[in-house]
């Protein structure tokens, strides 16, 4: 007796497992408009039997045996597999943007399937070869309840959505569910579609208008003092990055401005200002932006401006242009340098500096 | 099989199933306390970022991120790309929280100073480690970072590297970026320049009449002379008379009278025409303070010092790059009871400059 209360307590618990599970709610069988009174089962349980936490449902006529399948269709017993939802076919998978954290998914309903649907998305990356579950915010996790099943609309709709935070470099593995209604039925997991996230990229390079490689030397020329001069060679910096929160060219002298040691280390200062109206000064002005695709490059201010308006160029790293917080792909800046010289400004023939461009991807 | 016999293999098999069954309940129960709600962790944005892409320089560089995760981080790592040279010393790897950038996702956010950020704790291959306090979401950290004996690799695009969170199981944030090498030095770009030499050079006046000269007072007459220069190493200025024909080779001269008013003593002795006779050029410093030669620095209204006819003596200097620099040149003359009188006393004086190139 006592091994078969705690056989039933079990069952009770089990079944109590199975449908918080996949239920939210478990209410008896009834509508405004109909009222299952009584029906009954073979040896079964009790055909009412119910808690806050459970219910137990019947029906006649289906036998919980036999599962007539083939590689396309399986054919299941039984209230549940009637009441459960369509598996839905495989999502549409893909890598929109040469992307290395996200893949873009979109879910292929049926076409019959009722809007209250809810799916649910399974992804497994290469690595680990384990499904785990988008969660709401998009995101891949091991959590899956409730907040993991959305509605169509909430997964985006026929735009899909991103699955964000992915691993570069990996195959995923993607397939949904589906369930619907009192006891949110889940389908089997439906086909599973694949895409890959790829690497990070970045390519950069440097040349002048008149340099395709290194050592790269850009003369300003004879600086006649009260009139600005300009370098006729432009520096080209061209940068191609996948990075989703796109790339920043930075530029940063040696010196605080153009130096002249034989001047005994007098220098053209830097600053950001119009040469034009200053008595004396060095800096560089940004001339163009382009792009392939992507970005698009944009230059930053203070080296955004006309005229004789330059952006100091000094020992900080300084932002010279980006894309515009978008991948890009053969985005190129190019910027001219520009000085002036006062009437006391030191003669010489020795006024130089040296300038470091790198680029910053930000992922 | 009796009966008996299957009815204990019924009950020993229901205690086994009881016992798989409670062990699956407590599975249940308890699982949900072990198991990580998000397995993947999202970045709002991260990079590093080198302050050099030339191959074989020296690595340095700054981190930033902004993380949406949740997580108390307790240490940094920073990944390089494959083939670059690491020290394995963990003190090599310093760092810095000095001219952190711009948030580059709207420009203008400073970055915070990462906390808890110092010196390497461990370097295990390419990975060195950093110290760490909690981060917050969504604000922008960043810091500096310098390895001693350590070099970047070789020239290449798409190397990559991370940039991850201890803290969380087994990182609180997980970045993968991607740098950019050159070759050699391809990363700069040398500017050059020259600057012209400049010169100007005026006089205010081209004559000076110092009238009916006193035996008794000393009269004065002057022109101010501006120079301008960049010769880096400054200017000098000279001066000169014309007439040689005075007691000392210099003075005014009387064609009518064939007499001269001589400037007395020699260079650079300075003569004090309050009790002597003669003609001597004083010197006063004007803008931009240049130095007066001691031949002519009379430190009266009444003294000057000696010129002569057709040698330079210098008046005046600067040594550095002049803006209208100033000098008066002042004409000092008093003449002896005996000195023969005429109107046309006179001599030309010639003033040059030159810059110290």
């Amino acid at each position: 007796m006592k091994q078969k209360i705690i056989l039933l307590c079990i069952c009770i618990l089990s079944l109590s497992y199975l449908f918080k599970t996949n239920a939210s709610a478990q209410t008896a069988p009834t509508s405004n408009n109909y009222k299952i009174l009584d029906y009954g089962f073979g040896g079964g349980g009790t055909a009412s039997s119910s808690s806050n936490n459970y219910s137990l449902f019947g029906t006649l006529g289906q036998v919980d045996q036999g599962s007539p399948s083939s590689s396309n269709y399986f054919l299941g017993a039984g209230l549940e597999y009637e009441i459960m939802a369509s598996a839905p076919a495989a999502p549409t998978f893909v890598n929109q943007n040469n992307s290395y954290n996200k893949l873009h998914l979109t879910i292929n309903r049926g076409g019959n399937d009722p809007t209250d649907y809810q799916y649910a998305i399974q992804i497994a990356a290469s690595q680990s070869g384990t499904f785990q579950y988008v969660q709401a915010d998009n995101t891949v996790g091991s959590n899956f309840d409730n907040s993991n099943w959305q509605t169509y609309p909430a997964w985006g709709g026929s735009s899909g959505i991103d699955v964000i935070g992915l691993i570069p470099g990996s195959i995923y593995y993607a397939r949904v569910a589906a369930r619907q209604g009192q006891f949110y039925t889940q389908s089997d997991w439906g086909p599973i579609a694949t895409a890959s996230t790829v690497n990070p990229t970045m390519s950069f390079s440097v040349t002048t208008t008149s340099q395709s490689v290194p050592p790269f030397t850009v003369a300003i020329g004879t600086i006649n003092p009260g009139s600005v001069s300009t370098s006729s060679d432009k520096v080209i910096s061209t940068v191609s990055t996948n990075a989703v929160n796109g790339a920043v060219v930075y530029v940063q002298g040696t010196n605080t401005g153009l130096k002249s040691t034989t001047a005994a280390n007098y220098t053209i200062p830097s600053s950001s200002t119009d040469l034009a109206a200053a008595l004396e000064g060095y800096g560089a002005r940004g001339t163009t932006v382009s792009q392939s695709s992507g970005g698009p490059m944009n230059l930053i201010a203070p080296y955004n401006g006309s005229g004789n308006n330059v952006g100091i160029l000094d020992t900080s790293e300084r932002a010279l242009a980006d894309t515009s917080n978008s991948p890009i792909t053969s985005g190129q800046v190019q910027f001219e340098l520009k000085a002036k010289a006062k009437n006391t400004t030191p003669e010489a023939s020795d006024y130089s500096d040296i300038l470091t461009v790198v680029v910053g991807g930000d992922f | 099989m009796s009966r008996n016999k299957k009815l204990f293999l019924f009950i020993r098999n229901s205690k086994v199933i009881t016992i798989l069954q409670i062990l699956a309940l407590i599975f249940y129960v308890v699982y949900p306390l072990f198991s990580p709600t998000k397995a993947n962790a999202t970045i709002t944005e991260g990079f590093v970022r080198f302050n050099r892409l030339s191959t074989g320089a020296a690595i340095s560089g700054t981190a930033c991120l902004k993380t949406s995760t949740s997580g108390t981080e307790t240490g940094v790592v920073i990944t390089f790309p494959l083939g670059w040279t690491i020290s394995g010393t963990a003190s090599n790897w310093t760092v810095s929280t000095s001219g952190l950038p711009l948030d580059p996702a709207d420009g203008t956010t400073p970055a915070t100073a990462w906390p808890g950020i110092g010196t390497a704790t461990s370097v295990n291959g390419l990975n060195v480690v950093f110290p760490s306090s909690d981060l917050s979401t969504g604000t922008f950290y960043c810091f500096n970072f310098a390895g001693a004996s350590s070099t970047i690799g070789s020239a290449g695009n798409d190397q990559t590297g991370s940039l991850k969170t201890q803290g969380g199981s087994p990182y609180v944030d997980n970045m993968t970026w991607a740098t950019s090498i050159v070759t050699s030095n391809a990363d700069q770009i040398s500017v050059t320049a020259s600057v012209s030499a400049t010169m100007t050079f005026s006089l205010s006046g081209n004559s000076i009449a110092l009238g009916t000269l006193s035996t008794s007072a000393v009269t004065s007459g002057n022109v101010t002379q501006t120079v301008s220069t960049n010769a880096r190493n400054g200017w000098v200025s000279w001066i000169q008379g014309t007439s040689t024909t005075g007691g000392t080779g210099g003075g005014l001269h009387s064609s009518s009278a064939n007499a001269d008013i001589p400037s007395p003593s020699s260079f650079p002795n300075i003569t004090d025409l309050a009790s002597n006779t003669g003609v001597v050029i004083d010197v006063d410093s004007g803008t931009g303070s240049p130095t007066v030669a001691a031949g002519y620095d009379g430190s009266n209204s009444t003294s000057g010092g000696h010129f002569d006819g057709g040698v330079y003596h210098m008046t005046a200097s600067n040594t550095v790059p002049a803006s209208g620099n100033t000098i008066t040149i002042n004409v000092r003359a008093k003449v002896a009871a005996t000195q023969a009188a005429a109107s046309d006393y006179a001599d030309t004086l010639v003033a040059v400059a030159a810059g110290q190139f």
